[in-house]
């Protein structure tokens, strides 16, 4: 909310529409508990007026993890973050652990 | 009109968590957080973990607590500088909670810093709270699943502390389900097995703790 305020502000925006936000799977992130507490926080008494009617667009980003020692690229299957092709332990996590605001969309005047 | 943003949402959390690093590195302090569910045995680890890491290091704690104090006054008795956190119903501390609690201690009359987090497998693993290592703390009681069931904090752990093995004759714990699953998870993990009532392992835990914030003062 302080992000999309602040976003507000700063391109003089008087409504915003919709917000996209992506969430990496190592998140956890419960789609329908994110969308209550957005909403309760659209009705809060102080909430900036242009975001009241904004629409929130949930964005599940899958797992990736790369192999340091081949460069294999992979979906850790049942949470194994061992490559499948060399055996390396050598992995590290590229995507799946984001949590960001990708976009906004709003008018201005 | 569509605004670009691509802001992280921890920012103003990863923000102070930076600002705490450079605070533990001016005073030359090593932090550790300990994470685990409630009732896994946390505040006995760090009583039992306490005695000897006092010999060698100046300790000073924060502890988190939901709605009391208890286990701020169960830890009272060893004279540490401590500071009690309170979040007030909140699951996790934040980095904003440290850097004030940080505040509060005497930071050039320590050495290190130990955190205990809040009881909860989930949200306190998603905030960087600018610490040198998050020691996870699984029991037997609590079952054989929580690695698959709570992936992100075993693989932000730098360390695995499987407690209350003396348990294990008593309740339907597989060992060999919960070592796959670390395997698969973080192969890297070095996990060590305790009991706080018998002492089994609490040497070989204490020395991988001295170690590590012997590496980290250097």
């Amino acid at each position: 909310m302080e992000i999309l305020t602040q976003a507000v502000e700063e391109n003089d925006l008087h409504q915003v529409h919709a917000v996209t936000v992506e969430a990496g799977e190592l998140r956890q992130i419960v789609p329908e508990s994110l969308q209550m507490a957005f909403d309760a926080l659209k009705s809060e008494k102080d909430c900036c007026r242009a975001i009241r009617n904004c629409h929130l667009n949930l964005i599940i980003i899958p797992q990736l993890v790369v192999c340091r020692d081949c460069s294999r690229k992979f979906y850790p299957e049942d949470l194994c973050y061992i490559c499948p092709d060399c055996s390396s332990i050598n992995t590290e996590v590229e995507n799946g652990d984001e949590l960001i605001i990708r976009s906004i969309e709003g008018e201005t005047d | 009109m569509i605004i670009e943003m691509n802001q992280n949402i921890m920012e103003s959390n990863n923000s102070r968590a930076e600002e705490i690093r450079k605070i533990l590195e001016k005073n030359r302090l090593a932090m550790i957080n300990f994470i685990s569910s409630p009732g896994s045995g946390k505040t006995s680890l760090l009583e039992k973990t306490l005695e000897k890491l006092t010999e060698d290091f100046r300790t000073g704690l924060i502890e988190g607590d939901v709605n009391t104090s208890r286990d701020a006054r169960r830890l009272e008795r060893f004279g540490l500088p401590i500071t009690a956190v309170n979040t007030r119903g909140a699951c996790h501390l934040n980095s904003a909670i440290i850097l004030k609690a940080l505040g509060e201690l005497p930071l050039n009359e320590l050495d290190c810093i130990i955190i205990e987090n809040v009881g909860n497998l989930v949200c306190p693993s998603e905030f960087d709270l600018g610490e040198h290592a998050k020691i996870a703390v699984s029991s037997v009681p609590e079952g054989d699943d929580k690695p698959q069931k709570y992936p992100l904090l075993f693989r932000e752990a730098k360390c695995l502390i499987l407690n209350k093995i003396d348990l294990l004759p008593h309740v339907p714990f597989d060992r060999n389900i919960f070592y796959r699953d670390i395997e698969n998870l973080n192969p890297k993990l070095p996990v060590i097995e305790t009991s706080c009532t018998t002492g089994e392992g609490m040497d070989t835990w204490v020395e991988w703790l001295k170690a590590f914030i012997t590496a980290v003062l250097k």
